[in-house]
């Protein structure tokens, strides 16, 4: 008897097998989206937090110039210090490629601490000289491999380095220095190499781990009463750890409220579907009674019917967020972060969830609606249902409206009004698609707005040269002679300092002192009022306000790599999207260091300036255009943008499964009427006209709604998604809600035109036959 | 002259492997004007020899010819048309728009026909002057099958059809809606057809058509029907 029931359910299922597999889609994209997302997310970190376990990465880098051995050991012995090495840290250039340049390590031994990785070749031993271990991806670059040799040197000085292995290490997962929006294989490495091989150099980096119970401020504190006046990074600020942590934590957070939104959307339209296909099954539930069935055995089979979506929705979605979204953005991800690829994980907590919530609510829906059904006497549910009963709407007190209606359009909005649910639905479906569709189109339109602020608005010079040495303004005034197309320049005086705000929150940007009558960068205030370069304070971001704490009038502490303190006043806060730099002028600087404004970078402008052969000169360290800049922070925008495509495709999925389950429910709860209708002596196109027309009603009902919706979730994502490097403004424009609206409503016209070829098909005889 | 010639007509359903056949060779005809009455058991085939005239169903070798047209000629635009045209019908179950009061169904026949009778004067004709915008819901099923009746003669239809109109209703209903349908047959001169199982009805029809397994057993022509007040129910 039980699998004859089995059998019955699986029957009932066949009988809406289009609405079934339409709501099996909606769940497929909603599991795919939020687990794909957090499964890329995930399976960076877990890689990550793998390699920084493993290669026991520091907790602490410590830069001071000339560090003793004694020093080095009482660094050991402070409490929760579980373990410090001391380097030397030099930047090398590639011999007859000196804009290519080799940060080496030098260590005393095989160091435990940023343990490098080999790849190829062999381990340092201890009475190696000139011998190096080269990080792959610059080795990839320069197509240098174990056993090779490089030339290091410049100015006609050269010594040779035997390569004996290739390595990669945890600390340069991330490795774009210099200011560089994207990493640069081919002009920046890292190597490492025996400390002895320069014995003329002072050690001047100190690394080390911490217990768990070690208080960041703590550490800090005893590390300066201990070596003096330096500079400390903690893990946090590194710059590799703390640009992937931004990375993911942006990636995670709108992957998290985008699928939710769209999951949710879902599962409302998976509740509502399968409890209207319950409810038009309530005669076969009264059969059961009547045969002796009991009501837990039938509710416990129907809820089963759950199950039938669950299954493959999760089946699916799985393969979805594994094999095309994870994969995707993994891919992406693995070009500029050099971390073991060992691909995507195979799940991640956040299907469980998925999971977890596909199940609640397809079977939670098939339980409830069966056991409500299952309240009536079995006489009752055989019987049909009476139908819903028509009454007047709203509307029709509206005189001047309700008159001018066409008779199909009085039928199509009392309709609209009598089945609540199924417009509840259809309205839901067509907000939550609009809406995601038009933040997807936001996002786009947003990351473009940002760009052409950036680039149009704000910077004004044409290339940024970076020097490796600082030089005179007289120096460069020399250094660009000869360079063509350029008409004037700017000098700038920037290095890296850490900022502490009041709050104790601490920030490593860049100090950039311009010339006073500078004009390569325009500033802005919030409300796009223009700010010039004051003479007393810095100028700051909002971002690195909040994170400091600070507000215009107050003043932050800072210090400079060789731990020079500097009291900064902050002077205004301006809009600056991409960087989150401090400002000065050279006149403010003067007043707070007695450090002089000596030339780090310039901006040269000028229509038709070719810095090429900048690139070359062995002063120059980066030389970068605009359109350059543009071209990286598109790269850097790579994953954003691949996430706002799958937005877009899936919420176009979505929208087109919901206007065909909303499509095919019309359609089959109203056969009787289409075929009174048929019978009547109604043409298709006439029929279509009062049933279909109902679809486009709801999508124009629902579009506004949409819209507004779009507007909020757009705001919440990008600020969601804002690093302290980057925020993107929501910017939406009419051309595009156009766009986006007009794709829903697309979706829907298709829908009606798939749906219409069914009209054709209406069997008057059987349709009007008595529900038996 | 002859309104309906239904010759020779079969209908016969493919159930798999089997055929059976509904219609045997169906043969009869009715008159303009007439009221007849299609008589007969259920599975008799009186339903099927309705949808066919009514052009709801495609004959498989036959000829019917209604109001002057080849019924079995046309084509799927055309067969709408005809029913468009041509055909009123009145069913057991009412089918009513739900959401259209009263009036409102009997207007939506008008919009699709050429000269349609004024809606609300085919209300009255039926008695539901004081429930035009009643909703279906709102209406008893007597009431219901009124407004059936009513959106049907709108049309200003040449023929009336009504499957067990009376089926779903009580004996005072029932007559009641006879009653109508009477009147319209001798007051407005329409042809009509009535399916029903009710032999008792058989008295006021000018044609008895009455149907066995699917073939007609006889044909009685009345000169002068009997009046519903005569009919004991």
């Amino acid at each position: 008897m039980v699998n004859m029931l089995q059998k019955k359910v699986f029957n009932d299922a066949s009988e809406h097998k289009w609405q079934l597999v339409a709501i099996i889609c909606v769940c497929t994209l909603g599991v795919a989206l939020f687990s794909g997302f957090n499964l890329y997310a995930s399976t960076i970190e877990n890689e990550l937090n793998r390699s920084y376990s493993r290669f026991n990465l520091a907790d602490y880098w410590v830069y001071k110039s000339g560090i003793s051995p004694e020093e080095l050991a009482k660094v050991r012995n402070l409490p929760h210090v579980t373990g410090a090495e001391y380097r030397k840290l030099i930047d090398l250039s590639l011999y007859e490629s000196e804009d290519s340049t080799l940060r080496i390590h030098c260590m005393e031994g095989q160091g435990e601490i940023n343990a490098a990785e080999v790849i190829s070749g062999e381990a340092l031993a201890e009475s190696d000289r000139n011998a190096l271990l080269l990080d792959y991806r610059f080795a990839q670059a320069k197509g240098v491999a174990a056993g090779d040799s490089l030339f290091l040197g410049m100015d006609g000085q050269r010594e040779a380095w035997f390569v004996k292995g290739i390595v990669r290490d945890v600390e340069y997962a991330y490795y774009a220095p210099n200011g560089l929006t994207i990493p640069d294989y081919d002009t920046y490495g890292f190597a490492y190499a025996n400390a002895s091989a320069f014995p003329q150099v002072p050690f001047n980096e100190l690394i080390l781990t911490a217990d768990e119970a070690a208080e960041p401020q703590a550490i800090t504190a005893q590390i300066r009463e201990t070596l003096g006046v330096v500079n400390i990074v903690n893990r946090s600020y590194h710059a590799s750890v703390g640009k992937i942590e931004d990375d993911l934590s942006g990636n995670r957070k709108i992957g998290t409220l985008f699928p939710i939104v769209f999951f949710l959307t879902a599962a409302l339209i998976t509740w509502i579907t399968i409890g209207r296909i319950m409810e038009s099954g309530r005669h076969h539930l009264g059969t059961l009674r009547s045969l002796g069935f009991a009501k837990r055995e039938i509710i416990l089979r129907y809820t089963f019917y759950g199950a039938l979506i669950s299954g493959p929705s999760l089946i699916l979605g799985w393969l979805v967020s594994r094999f095309f979204i994870a994969s995707t953005l993994y891919r992406i991800a693995t070009t500029y972060y050099s971390i073991d690829i060992n691909g995507v994980d195979l799940l991640s907590i956040h299907f469980l969830f998925a999971a977890l919530g596909v199940v609640i609510v397809t079977c939670g829906s098939a339980y409830l609606s069966c056991g409500n059904s299952l309240k009536f006497a079995p006489a009752t549910l055989m019987r049909p249902k009476s139908p819903a009963a028509g009454h007047r709407i709203l509307l029709e007190h509206i005189s001047p409206f309700w008159k001018r209606l066409s008779f199909s359009g009085k039928i199509v909005a009392r309709n609209l009004f009598r089945y609540k649910s199924r417009m509840a639905m259809g309205l839901a479906g067509i907000i939550g698609s609009t809406a995601l569709i038009l933040c997807g189109f936001g996002i786009m339109t947003s990351i473009g707005a940002m760009i052409d602020k950036s680039f149009a608005d704000i910077i004004k010079y044409d290339a940024e040269v970076k020097l490796k040495a600082p030089l005179s303004v007289a120096e460069t005034a020399e250094l660009l002679k000869g360079i063509k197309g350029v008409e004037s320049f700017d000098c700038a005086f920037s290095f890296g300092i850490t900022a502490y705000g009041v709050n104790g929150n601490a920030q490593n940007p860049y100090l950039v002192v311009l010339e006073d009558a500078q004009s390569s960068l325009i500033f802005k205030d919030a409300q796009g009022n223009p700010v010039s370069l004051p003479m007393q304070g810095a100028l700051i971001t909002p971002r690195m306000n909040i994170a400091l704490d600070v507000g215009t009038g107050g003043t932050i502490a800072a210090e400079g790599i060789d731990g020079t303190a500097l009291a900064l006043k902050i002077a205004g806060i301006i809009d600056f999207p991409v960087g989150n730099e401090i400002y000065m002028s050279q006149t403010a600087f003067s007043e707070i260091s007695d450090s002089p404004f000596s030339v780090r970078a310039f901006f040269c402008k000028g229509a038709g300036t070719d810095v090429s052969a900048l690139r070359h000169d062995p002063r120059v360290a980066v030389v970068e255009t605009k359109e350059e800049m543009r071209e990286n922070l598109n790269i850097v925008l790579e994953i954003m943008q691949e996430m706002q495509i799958m937005l877009i495709v899936f919420s176009g999925l979505l929208s087109i499964a919901v206007m065909m389950v909303l499509g095919r429910m019309n359609y089959d709860e109203r056969i009787r009427e289409l075929a009174t209708l048929k019978v009547l002596g109604f043409h298709k196109d006439e029929m279509k006209r009062l049933v279909l027309r109902e679809n486009v009603w709801i999508t124009a009902i629902g579009l506004p709604f949409g819209t507004v919706a779009s507007y909020f979730l757009l705001r919440a994502v990008l600020s969601l998604a804002a690093s302290p490097d980057m925020e993107i403004s929501p910017s939406l424009n009419i051309l595009w809600i156009a766009v986006g609206c007009a794709l829903t409503l697309a979706f829907t016209l298709f829908v009606n035109f798939m749906m219409s070829r069914k009209f054709k098909s209406i069997d008057m005889v059987a349709s009007l036959k008595s529900v038996e | 002259m002859a309104k309906v010639i239904f010759e020779k007509v079969r209908k016969d359903y493919l159930m798999g492997a089997t055929t059976i056949h509904v219609a045997k060779d169906v043969s009869f005809e009715i008159k303009e004007g007439e009221l007849c009455i299609i008589l007969g058991p259920s599975g008799a085939g009186k339903t099927t020899v309705l949808n066919l005239l009514g052009g709801m169903e495609n004959a498989t070798s036959g000829k019917i010819t209604a109001a002057g047209q080849e019924v079995t000629a046309l084509g799927e635009h055309e067969l709408t048309d005809y029913r468009r045209y041509r055909i009123g019908f009145v069913f057991q179950f009412y089918n009513l728009i739900p959401n259209l009061t009263a009036l409102e169904n009997v207007e939506l026949a008008r919009q699709v026909c050429k000269s349609p009778l004024d809606p609300e004067e085919s209300l009255r004709l039926v008695g539901l002057s004081e429930r035009m915008n009643s909703f279906p819901a709102q209406l008893s099923g007597g009431e219901q099958q009124r407004v059936a009746i009513a959106r049907a003669i709108c049309k200003n239809p040449d023929l009336l059809l009504c499957d067990e109109p009376t089926g779903a209703l009580d004996t005072e209903t029932g007559k009641a809606v006879i009653g109508v349908l009477l009147d319209i047959c001798r007051n407005m001169g329409k042809t009509v057809i009535i399916i029903t199982h009710n032999s008792l009805l058989a008295p006021i029809a000018d044609r008895v058509i009455e149907m066995k397994n699917g073939q007609v057993e006889s044909v009685s022509i009345r000169d002068e029907p009997v009046g519903l007040e005569a009919v004991k129910w």
